[in-house]
């Protein structure tokens, strides 16, 4: 059991040790004692924004806001009693290293501009997935890749396909997100709500 | 300010990122709370730097400042 007492904590103390055992030991059941309100909202969005499913027991002015799935958790969805609590999850799926057709130059800067301005969607962009020659975006020397940086280190997953990586011989050179395959890419695209193809 | 302490903390960055690798910053931005008429570690966590500024409207190079002086104190002193 993972069972976090952040009783008496003001924020951000409680979002910060929610965010240590999620980081540290990828819990698929974790339970987070609170005493206030702002720290319940918190919690909850951080492991909202960490792929898991919360519901918050309330006992006077305690709160048990308890995280259920993950991100390394593929596989159906469990039945929850709250409903319509989840915030949109959005996938954008990059399967090229320019945007459109027609001049690869445009193309290249429409690219890099699309992947500034991501930021914009907020918290409903839930995960960036590149696959094809869109993994060159994460290597090293790449346009886009201080912004990519700014993303993963703002909490959003970036996940970038292996096999596309080794079939443009740029393992060693992918420096932002996290190597994946394609049942990982399948089960994202299960479980976001939405899916954007670029 | 140095090069190195802007390339470090970014605007861009949230408070929750900046927090999570430098709690150190944590009283910086408490003591900012009194400016923003608000609790930026509770209502603006998830919040990059520049929409906390713009939110509550700080002075932004101000805020960023303190916090590269706190996170990088030696060139703090360089810049005096």
């Amino acid at each position: 059991m993972n069972k976090i007492d952040a009783r008496g904590l003001s924020c951000p103390a409680p979002v910060l040790e929610t965010k240590a055992a999620v980081e540290n030991r990828h819990p698929r059941h974790l339970e987070v004692l609170v005493d206030n309100e702002p720290a319940r909202q918190n919690v909850v969005r951080f492991l909202e924004s960490q792929g898991y499913r919360t519901h918050v027991d309330q006992e006077g002015a305690l709160y048990t806001v308890v995280g259920t799935g993950g991100d390394s958790v593929p596989g159906p969805k469990p039945v929850e009693t709250a409903s319509g609590d989840a915030g949109k999850k959005i996938m954008v799926m990059v399967a090229a290293d320019r945007m459109g057709s027609g001049d690869d130059l445009l193309g290249a800067k429409l690219m890099i501009n699309f992947i500034k301005t991501l930021k914009e969607m907020g918290d409903e962009l839930w995960r960036l997935v590149f696959v094809n020659s869109g993994v060159k975006l994460t290597i090293d020397g790449a346009g886009t890749l201080e912004d990519l940086k700014g993303l993963e280190e703002g909490g959003l997953t970036l996940l970038v396909c292996g096999t596309c990586l080794d079939h443009f011989d740029l393992l060693e050179k992918k420096r932002v997100g996290q190597t994946t395959n394609m049942l990982d890419i399948v089960t994202a695209m299960q479980l976001a709500d939405k899916v954007i193809n670029i | 300010m140095s090069e190195n302490a802007l390339s470090c903390i970014d605007p861009r960055m949230t408070v929750l990122d900046i927090l999570s690798r430098h709690r150190e910053t944590e009283a910086v931005f408490k003591a900012w709370d009194s400016r923003a008429g608000a609790c930026i570690c509770c209502q603006a966590l998830f919040n990059t730097v520049q929409e906390v500024a713009d939110r509550y409207g700080l002075n932004l190079d101000g805020l960023m400042a303190e916090i590269n002086a706190v996170v990088h104190p030696t060139d703090a002193i360089l810049d005096d």
